[in-house]
């Protein structure tokens, strides 16, 4: 019998049009129903900016109505057209005018069909006052309290009879506006007078009743549907508990609450299907309860449409409920019954939308650039979005329902999880890693939760939103690619696209050996140092990693080519490789966007054999000033993980500054201390001279072990540090001599550069005389700076000195043979100038890399010619103030003579800058008592130009000079008329001394700050040491992943198109990289550059070039005259913005600030209207950022008031309203 | 004018009596007397002094921030040009972006409302108030000096901080002074602020938050018509800017989002009022940096 009634209507329909008045998720929903068995014409209702909406393409026509987005709501204008169309039925769908009982009936009086309940039984239904009357009349229970506003004293009785907690409402409230929560006796009376003085002032209305404060609910639902033959039926409940402001999430059928008994589901269904015929209702509805902990239910409505969340039901029972409502508008009998509709899947849905949990759920717009959606068995998906869709601001922010269903509770729980992974949506925020976090919540999956869940777990804000690492790592690619040489690495542009460049680094690497054991013990002081003590040949400590691969703007080795150079080294037989410290440390991260402990870190695994070894300042360690001795604990504690050998170093030889690290690596058992002294070649550092730093050495690490000086001394290891390679040979042998003479038992260190030529010999002559290691690099990588060559100093060491050594000379060879494939990299990125060995140095001191950069530097600056001029005085200077050229000593004499040349070449060119040399020169060699008072004048301004660094070095801030402080007019000369005050305040103590703690858990709270999540211990100490490089590499691998996993070639130049690269990800899984198409830069500057990963095609913009149209391209500057464009006020930044597209503002409200010179200016809404478009927003107390913005420049849109409530989509019927009549809404 | 604001406003302001003032905070206590006996008007809302001053002063007593009540007055016509609120202590203080000013009693808490400001002097406001304030109080033997952009310096400490808000045609200056509390270095918001100082740092001088504003007030606009109506920008510039603290001093300077401050010589200002500084020989003008204590 039903089913030939609905075979008639069939029939009927065949053909017919029928108008979805709606959009989005519920249009595509209905428009499939209309086509499934109806064979009927859907047809669409879009606004201009839906008309290509993914959505629409199931439509047959679409109904246009034109640029207002809030066309939907109009609904006279819509039955019009329908009518004019031949629609022969409307379907409202959910929102918009769904529940205004005016649609129903202006349908009618058209002659058309509603698809949804007729006008009187919507509005009896509908209706919150309504509805509760009805209840209570059939015995529904609903939520306990008055029905009607009361006075305090009835409010008192009410709290007697009801019991406390309670709700004091306001009668002219709603959506959970206007409610004050009392839990004591004492709080009523006051809080009901001051819900009442609220109400008056929110609503106009004073009155206030009361009602049960329900806590600890649940949101229990019944889908009910009934035929206009008097047919109904009640399906098992949803449970819609995970909700936030009301917002339902989550929805699950049927509830996995404990206390879900079979005997209260069929009382909530009695219930429901009660209410429906009392009210004389056909088609969809839904009866929404509270239900308390014992299982009381209480009616708060009923919704008299079809909903966001029937799609569960339909899947539990197999049914299409909208095609239901179709027939059943149409007079077809319901086809529902006790007998032939039984449930047999458990069912739950999660919203899809574009917002952001962990910004309170803000709304996102935006491109949709990448869309992959899950499917598989159990999976329904009800989406409204594809990839390249630009999800808009001014409607919802609903993007898809997913719902998973199957056999019982724990499998849709697995199939939602496994789709929630499945499923990529970039471009947007959503609500997506939200989702995974809630269903994996163990209350969530023992069913227990109630609608306060989400703002009581705030642990389902804890996730991070970032993309696959091989998506990421394809971005950089295409920015390396499309500039054809890599911004991020502080290089100057030497090559571009245009230039022949290297191409591809194919290594071919040596054959892997079998590994012997490594032959220097690890983790054990001791016994690596008797080791040393036992044995009679040369050690040798590889520099290749770090001080070769530094200084020269180019060649800064990469964690990636330390991975491949890394396992050669290993086998080569080295006592240590220098794999980390001095500038390397730093240039990690600025150049190469790497962490360095981590680098460390990885040294071990990839070269476990040879122990490891770093070099450190002594008062600033690793970072860029000095470090109080928490820090250094922390910084210290971490080196000592990474590295068996700690060298330190101390630019004026003030052992005291050394004593803070040395008491936190000589604690260590593990670790060995390597206090070094620096060395340059002059009158006063003579070898009597550097026996008493020895000397101090010892004393000081015996002070600091509290051990013996004979004890402590056979606990380090004393580095001699020649930095900038200056010493001759003969020098360094009568040192060295000396050394052992007096400490026979002491392990020598030899650290030389290579720039002045003479390395071999020198080292040769050190190793002779009884060093015990050396200092060498690697043949491939030796250049004009940094160490010398192993195979060559071997050999020289055993063929001329008939010395021994234990080198594998094979390995080095292997290792020598990589080398030479990666170098050519780095050369051609190196600095071209000032390039080769300089004899020079031996006169001027400046080591090898900073020769070649400052020199660079000044040539860039246009003083190349005066170059000779400044290296004159390098040479002169420092045998006025007397120190070591090692960092920072070699910036401040570099900067001083610098200046001061440069400043006397602008005061009278060349002329004066020679008589300033002049003026040096005679003070260098006549003695002080032979000058003439017209010297002693002239002499002032030799350093009169100098900066701060320089000042600060006499006053002793850096420490106490080695030969003491220089004579007084160096201080007139440098302090002016101040000097005296110089002169009393210098000091000879350590600059440590006067150091306060830093509070480190402050400073983790500011970096967690900038972050936004807790750093790990690594990104705490590299943020200590040097917070502005630190933070680059963080939020650069954030971005781009590890930059490492991209090979060198890569790195530098980029992939041609046509290219394919195959690269690792962090987990060891293979990608495939291919660039399909560079496009030529457009307008703008950006180049679009296309490429596949993985089989999949990517599109990335990359803003290579400034703008060929006018400097203002991409802001959008406000029409003049147009009352709705709110623009900036003056040229300044933006602080603040408050408001988001969707708010309501009145004429007069502060929508945003734009500040300058500290004067700030509120920006307020020219007129009343709805926000639509926020081009520029700022919250400078949240991130400590502003936006700079251009006088006259847009940047809020709004839009004339809708005529519905912002808040709960109710039809507004009269404009004078100022509050919704449905949620209490202020308009 | 002189009077007390009576009325309670809810959030805004929480009134006080005359002898709850001098309870409270009582460095107020000579000027209570001086201005008695005070009585309340007409309407109710006040309390008029009994001796009147020529400047229009409403005393406040705890308020949110003078900057919000200011507003509620100026919309309700109660405070016009030139006009200023006095608040015995403010809930919310803020300064610069909302940041806090921390505001016991005992000090002065002050929102003036400024005639509109002409075009050219657009950007120099803040700056001018601030010389204008400090001139005043160097004339009432105070040592204070301005550092760019307006905070105002004795002995290197921020003694009083000014901060301009516009509004659909109102400007308001907000000015704090330490006159006898300071807020220690902990509480001090941001990286590298200034540590704070205060005029008189002994109690033992009698404050009258009332008489001083008075007087600073009348100066303030003496000056300020002095500059505005009397001369140029570039006069105005030209008279300051070898006054301004750290003129020509190397400096440490954070700029806007950086993280590690820069090494700079200050060399002054240029006519919108931005700062001109020396960075490695280069110089560079700058409208949004600080420039750290030592």
């Amino acid at each position: 019998m039903t089913d030939k009634s609905f075979n008639k209507v069939l029939e009927e329909i065949q053909g017919k049009k029928i108008l979805v008045a709606n959009r989005g998720i519920t249009a595509r929903r209905i428009i499939r129903s209309i086509r499934d068995q109806f064979k009927a014409a859907p047809v669409l209702t879009v606004t201009d900016k839906d008309t290509t909406a993914p959505f629409t393409t199931g439509a047959k026509e679409l109904m246009l109505l034109g640029k207002n987005p809030h066309a939907y709501l109009e609904l006279d204008r819509i039955i019009k057209l329908a009518k004019s169309e031949g629609i022969s039925a409307i379907h409202p769908g959910w929102g918009f005018a769904a529940e205004d009982h005016e649609f129903p009936r202006k349908c009618r009086e058209a002659g058309m069909i509603f698809i949804g309940p007729p006008a009187e039984a919507m509005q009896k239904l509908g209706n919150k006052v309504s509805a509760r009357e009805i209840a209570k009349k059939i015995g529904v229970p609903i939520v306990p309290g008055t029905d009607n506003s009361i006075s305090i004293d009835e409010a008192r009785a009410e709290v007697e009879k009801l019991g406390l907690p309670v709700m004091l409402k306001a009668e002219g409230g709603g959506g959970g506006r206007g409610m004050y929560e009392v839990f004591d006796e004492e709080q009523l009376e006051d809080a009901f007078q001051k819900a009442s003085m609220l109400a008056e002032s929110s609503f106009g209305n004073p009155r206030i009743y009361v009602e049960k404060l329900l806590t600890d609910i649940r949101h229990i639902e019944i889908q009910v549907v009934a035929d206009q033959h008097g047919n109904a039926f009640a399906f098992d409940e949803r449970d819609c508990s995970v909700q936030r402001h009301h917002q339902k999430l989550i929805e699950i059928t049927p509830s996995p609450w404990s206390g879900m008994t079979e005997e209260l589901r069929n009382r909530l269904k009695e219930y429901s299907i009660k209410l429906i015929q009392e009210a004389g209702y056909h088609s969809l509805a839904t009866v929404e309860f509270l239900v308390d902990p014992e299982g009381n239910p209480y009616l708060i409505e009923v919704n008299t449409r079809l909903q966001v969340e029937h799609g569960i039901t339909e899947c539990r029972y197999g049914v299409d409920l909208v095609e239901e409502q179709i027939a059943i508008a149409y007079g077809a009998e319901l086809r529902f019954n006790e007998e032939e509709t039984k449930p047999f899947h458990h069912a739950f849905q999660v919203r899809v939308n574009c917002e952001d949990p962990q910004d309170d759920f803000s709304p996102n717009s935006g491109v949709i650039n990448r869309y992959l959606s899950p499917a598989g068995p159990g999976i329904r998906l009800d989406s409204c979005i594809t990839t390249g869709y630009e999800f808009p601001s001014v409607y919802d922010s609903a993007a898809a329902l997913l719902i998973s269903y199957g056999k019982n509770w724990e499998k849709t729980l697995g199939i939602m999880n496994r789709a929630l992974n499945e499923y990529i949506i970039s471009g947007v925020k959503t609500t997506i890693n939200f989702h995974k976090k809630t269903i994996n919540h163990p209350d969530f999956r023992a069913g227990e939760f109630t609608t306060s869940f989400v703002d009581d777990t705030p642990e389902l804000m804890d996730y991070t939103d970032m993309e696959p690492e091989a998506l990421r790592l394809s971005r950089l690619v295409a920015e390396i690619s499309a500039h054809g040489y890599n911004p991020y690495v502080s290089l100057d542009e030497y090559r571009g696209t245009e230039d022949k460049r290297i191409g591809r680094f194919k290594p071919v690497l040596p054959e892997p050996e079998e590994g012997d054991e490594g032959i220097y013990p690890r983790d054990d002081r001791e016994a690596l140092l008797e080791f040393l003590r036992d044995t009679d040949y040369v050690h040798f400590t590889d520099t290749t990693p770090r001080d070769i691969t530094q200084s020269n703007s180019g060649n800064r080795f990469r964690l990636a080519e330390d991975r491949l150079v890394g396992p050669l080294l290993d086998r080569c037989g080295f006592f240590s490789i220098e794999n980390a410290g001095g500038a390397h440390f730093h240039v990690a991260m600025l150049a190469n966007m790497t962490y360095p402990f981590t680098e460390g870190y990885e040294w071990n695994q990839f070269a476990p054999r040879t122990p490891k070894q770093i070099l450190v300042r002594s008062t600033n360690l690793l970072g860029y000033k000095p470090q109080p001795k928490n820090m250094m604990e922390l910084t210290g504690g971490m080196i000592c993980e990474h590295y068996d050998v700690v060298r330190c170093f101390d630019f004026l030889n003030h052992i005291e500054n050394m004593q803070p690290i040395a008491d936190v690596v000589m604690r260590s058992e593990k670790n060995i201390f390597e206090p070094a002294v620096s060395l340059s070649w002059a009158t006063g550092f003579d070898v009597k001279h550097y026996m008493k730093i020895v000397d101090s050495i010892v004393q000081m690490t015996a002070k600091v072990s509290g051990l013996s000086e004979k004890q402590a001394r056979r606990k380090i290891i004393l580095g001699l540090k020649d930095m900038a390679g200056v010493c001759p040979p003969r020098f360094i042998s009568s040192l060295v001599k000396a050394v052992k003479e007096r400490y026979p038992d002491i392990i020598v260190h030899y650290h030389r550069h290579c720039t002045d030529g003479l390395f071999v010999p020198s080292v040769g002559a050190a190793a002779a005389a009884g060093a015990d290691i050396v200092d060498t690099g690697m043949s491939a990588a030796v250049r004009w700076y940094g160490q010398g060559d192993v195979l060559a100093t071997a050999a020289y060491m055993e063929g001329e000195l008939g010395l021994e050594t234990n080198l594998n000379k094979d390995a080095l060879r292997a290792t020598n043979f990589l080398l030479k494939q990666i170098m050519p990299y780095f050369d051609r990125y190196a600095a071209p100038w000032f390039q080769g060995p300089d004899y020079d140095v031996t006169r001027h001191g400046m080591p090898g890399g900073a020769t070649s950069s400052s020199q660079e530097g000044a040539m860039k600056q246009g003083y190349i010619h005066l170059l000779p001029y400044i290296l004159d005085f390098l040479a002169l200077t420092r045998k006025v103030v007397r120190y070591h050229d090692v960092t920072p000593g070699s910036q401040i004499t570099w900067n001083t003579a610098f200046l001061a040349v440069t400043s006397a070449y602008k005061r009278g060119g060349t002329a004066e800058v020679k008589f300033l040399l002049d003026t040096l020169k005679t003070v260098t060699t006549v003695p002080e008592e032979q000058l003439s008072s017209q010297v002693k004048k002239e002499r002032l301004a030799i350093y009169r130009d100098s900066n701060d660094a320089f000042r600060d070095l006499l006053l002793g801030e850096y420490g106490r000079l080695p030969l003491g402080f220089p004579p007084d007019w160096v201080y007139k000369s440098a302090f002016g008329d101040n000097y005296k005050h110089a002169l009393n305040n210098r000091t000879e103590s350590s600059p440590l001394e006067k150091l306060e703690p830093i509070a480190i858990d402050k400073e983790r709270s500011a970096l967690a700050k900038q972050l936004d999540r807790e750093p790990t211990e690594e990104e705490l100490v590299i943020y200590l040491n040097h917070p502005g490089d630190a933070l680059k590499t963080i939020r650069f691998q954030e971005k781009f992943g590890d930059p490492n996993n991209l090979p060198v070639d890569v790195w530098f130049e980029g992939l041609p198109e046509g290219e394919q690269l195959e690269f690792f990800d962090a987990n060891d899984k293979p990608h495939l990289l291919k660039i399909i198409a560079i496009d030529e830069p457009d307008e703008r500057g950006y180049q679009l550059v296309r490429y596949n990963l993985d089989s999949e095609t990517f599109e990335y913009q990359v803003k290579t070039e400034e703008p060929t149209v006018g400097a203002d391209i991409g802001i959008e500057m406000a029409e003049s005259d147009n009352p709705y464009h709110v623009a900036a006020p003056c040229n300044g930044d933006l602080w603040v913005t408050y408001v988001h597209p969707g708010v309501v503002v009145e004429e007069g409200d502060e929508i945003f600030n734009v500040s300058i010179m500290k004067q700030e200016k509120a920006v307020n809404a020219p007129t009343d209207g709805i926000v639509e478009r926020v081009l520029k927003s700022a919250d400078y107390q949240k991130d400590r950022k502003m936006v700079p913005v251009k006088e006259g420049e847009l940047i809020v849109e709004l839009a004339p008031l809708p005529n519905s409530c912002p808040n709960c989509d109710c039809h507004i019927t009269d404009k004078d309203y100022d509050y919704c009549p449905s949620c209490g809404k202020k308009l | 004018m002189l009077k007390i604001l009576k009325r309670n406003i809810e959030s805004l302001h929480d009134p006080l009596t005359p002898e709850q003032i001098v309870e409270i905070s009582p460095p107020w206590k000579n000027d209570i007397e001086k201005f008695s006996p005070w009585e309340s008007t007409a309407g109710g809302d006040y309390l008029t002094a009994g001796k009147q001053l020529e400047s229009g002063i409403i005393v406040a007593g705890e308020c949110c921030s003078t900057f919000d009540l200011a507003d509620r007055l100026i919309g309700e016509s109660e405070l016009d040009e030139w006009e200023s609120v006095i608040a015995v202590s403010q809930r919310a203080g803020r300064g610069r972006r909302k940041s806090h000013w921390i505001s016991p009693p005992g000090n002065l808490y002050v929102s003036l409302v400024l005639p509109e400001i002409p075009a050219e002097w657009q950007t120099l406001a803040s700056l001018l108030s601030g010389f204008c304030l400090s001139e005043g109080l160097n004339q009432l033997g105070c040592e204070t000096a301005v550092k760019w952009p307006n905070d105002i310096l004795q002995n290197r400490k921020k003694v009083a901080g000014i901060l301009i808000e516009q509004k659909a045609g109102q400007t308001v200056v907000g000015v704090g002074i330490n006159l006898i509390n300071r807020p220690e270095n902990q509480q001090l918001e941001g990286p590298g602020a200034f540590p704070a100082g205060c005029l008189w740092e002994s109690a033992g001088r009698a404050v009258e938050p009332v008489s001083l504003w008075d007087f600073l007030v009348k100066r303030f606009k003496k000056l300020y018509y002095g500059y505005t109506d009397g001369g140029t920008v570039e006069n105005f510039i030209d008279t300051v800017q070898p006054q301004l603290e750290f003129i020509e001093e190397e400096v440490m300077i954070l700029e806007a989002g950086e993280v590690e401050a820069t090494r700079a010589v200050f060399s002054g200002i240029n006519s919108s009022g931005f700062a001109r500084f020396l960075i490695d020989g280069q110089p560079k003008i700058l409208r949004d940096a600080k420039i750290l204590p030592d």
